[in-house]
């Protein structure tokens, strides 16, 4: 029975962590193991953990797993300007876009991406563990709360400042820029 | 609404967390602010960049070398539940720790000073023979018990240096002065000898709430030091002395049980311990036209040795 919730856990939430350590990190190698840990972590206290609260407990270890290896090796957060290495990894960070299968076009979909991730990877690291976990990850205000211990408001605060400063670092790549 | 509101309240509308009525103000506001309007759409273009992001694919071994772990015995990573203290909680609790600790080592001294003074002087079998003994001078708590006082060196010196100067002089007049005629010098003598009380009551008034802390009774003393003192001051002769005092029952005047425990202590701790001073105003009135005495005198009142002055 834990075994099956336990796996049902990976199927739902694996993805989500990943892409979270990896924008927490800037490195989807690390990320992988960190997302791990935290499932590993899940395991050891299945029986403390309902499952309805699996995603927000998942959520919280791997922002502690996060910011543990930011603050021991002292990460100089790189963006993924080396493309080539997640492209040792055999996969497309690119959704498959039919119109964008010219060189050119994968070139520049690769350099606004990069600028994306590079724009996210400069908000401070509250207002990122804001903007990741409820604009990128959909989770609740409270969900988020809870993972950064914080009240709600607190969350609601830090996710608009988020979002000015995001808004700031992108906008000449936003369409409405270009149209006023 | 300003601007400013209305952009917080935008970043609430993309994630549904408006009111009916907050929606609505907001909607008013874009009808009538393009720069809003700008930065509503701008919000939006903002999130479907983010959101376009690619996710993160696990990688096909990931949960087959997950359960590998597992299986293992390998345990919870130390970091996992690892959470990070901000400076000012490191401030706070350093506060709080320094605090606990003052506070600690304040109970600790209080209560040793509570328990030097609950000790029975009675049980000395040696009291009445110190009891006799002249007054000499006090000696620091730490050079007798090797404890360093918990007050400066310097006041611990001016308290007791005071003290015992007033008790010298006292004894010594109340030696000197054994029968006299109710004069004016005699009316100036019984005034220095109140003063004299009266500046010890300062002396300890001075000491409430810094070293001591008086009973009521205690306090209620002090006052009736004062009192007799601002009558004898402003009487000259000695039958307007007499009708002031004559309503004046007895007074008297107890050093706090714990005057000596802190800061410094007395090779005559016995004697001092419960040191008493009397002056039983009231038999003034028959002594009144013939002559004045003071006597002092030592006893035991239940478990403590008092000293008494007498007036007659």
């Amino acid at each position: 029975m834990e075994a099956v919730a336990f796996n049902r856990a990976i199927a739902e939430h694996g993805e989500g962590l990943k892409t979270y350590a990896t924008r927490m990190l800037g490195d989807g190698i690390l990320a992988e193991d960190i997302a791990q840990d935290a499932f590993l972590a899940l395991y050891r206290h299945m029986s403390q953990v309902p499952p309805a609260a699996f995603r927000p407990w998942l959520y919280r270890v791997t922002r502690n797993l996060c910011l543990d290896h930011l603050r021991r090796r002292k990460f100089k957060l790189k963006l993924f300007r080396d493309l080539a290495s997640r492209d040792d990894d055999g996969r497309d960070p690119l959704p498959a876009d039919p119109m964008a299968d010219q060189p050119d076009d994968v070139a520049a979909a690769r350099e606004t991406q990069a600028a994306v991730e590079e724009a996210i990877q400069q908000l401070p690291v509250k207002f990122r563990d804001a903007f990741l976990l409820c604009e990128m990850q959909g989770l609740s205000y409270e969900d988020a709360a809870a993972i950064l211990k914080c009240p709600v408001k607190t969350v609601s605060t830090r996710l608009f400042r988020a979002r000015q400063r995001f808004k700031a670092a992108v906008g000449d790549l936003l369409p409405s820029f270009h149209t006023h | 609404m300003r601007c400013s509101q209305a952009e917080h309240l935008l970043s609430l509308n993309l994630d549904g967390r408006l009111s009916s009525g907050q929606r609505r103000a907001l909607t008013d506001h874009l009808t009538r602010c393009g720069t809003c309007q700008n930065t509503d759409k701008e919000l939006n273009d903002a999130r479907e960049l983010a959101l376009s992001l690619p996710v993160q694919h696990v990688s096909g071994g990931f949960r087959e070398e997950l359960w590998q772990r597992i299986r293992a015995g390998e345990g919870t990573p130390e970091a996992v539940f690892r959470e990070p203290v901000p400076l000012a909680t490191k401030l706070r609790y350093f506060g709080t720790g320094a605090a606990a600790a003052g506070l600690l080592i304040f109970a600790a001294h209080w209560l040793r000073s509570q328990t030097q003074v609950q000790t029975p002087q009675s049980s000395n079998p040696h009291a009445v023979e110190v009891a006799k003994a002249p007054p000499s001078k006090l000696v620091p708590r730490d050079s007798i018990l090797g404890l360093s006082p918990a007050t400066p060196d310097g006041l611990a010196e001016l308290v007791a240096d005071g003290y015992t100067d007033a008790v010298r002089t006292l004894h010594a007049r109340a030696q000197a002065i054994e029968t006299q005629p109710l004069t004016a010098e005699g009316i100036d003598k019984l005034r220095q000898q109140i003063d004299y009380a009266n500046r010890y009551a300062g002396m300890l008034r001075w000491l409430d709430g810094k070293y001591l802390n008086l009973l009521d009774d205690d306090r209620d003393r002090l006052t009736a030091i004062e009192l007799v003192s601002d009558q004898v001051g402003s009487h000259r002769d000695a039958d307007s002395l007499r009708r002031v005092l004559r309503p004046i029952q007895s007074l008297r005047v107890e050093a706090p049980r714990n005057f000596f425990c802190n800061p410094c202590v007395k090779d005559e701790a016995d004697f001092y311990q419960e040191f008493l001073v009397r002056l039983r105003t009231s038999q003034l009135d028959s002594a009144i036209g013939s002559k004045i005495q003071l006597v002092v005198e030592s006893t035991t009142v239940g478990s403590e040795r008092v000293m008494v002055y007498f007036v007659r």
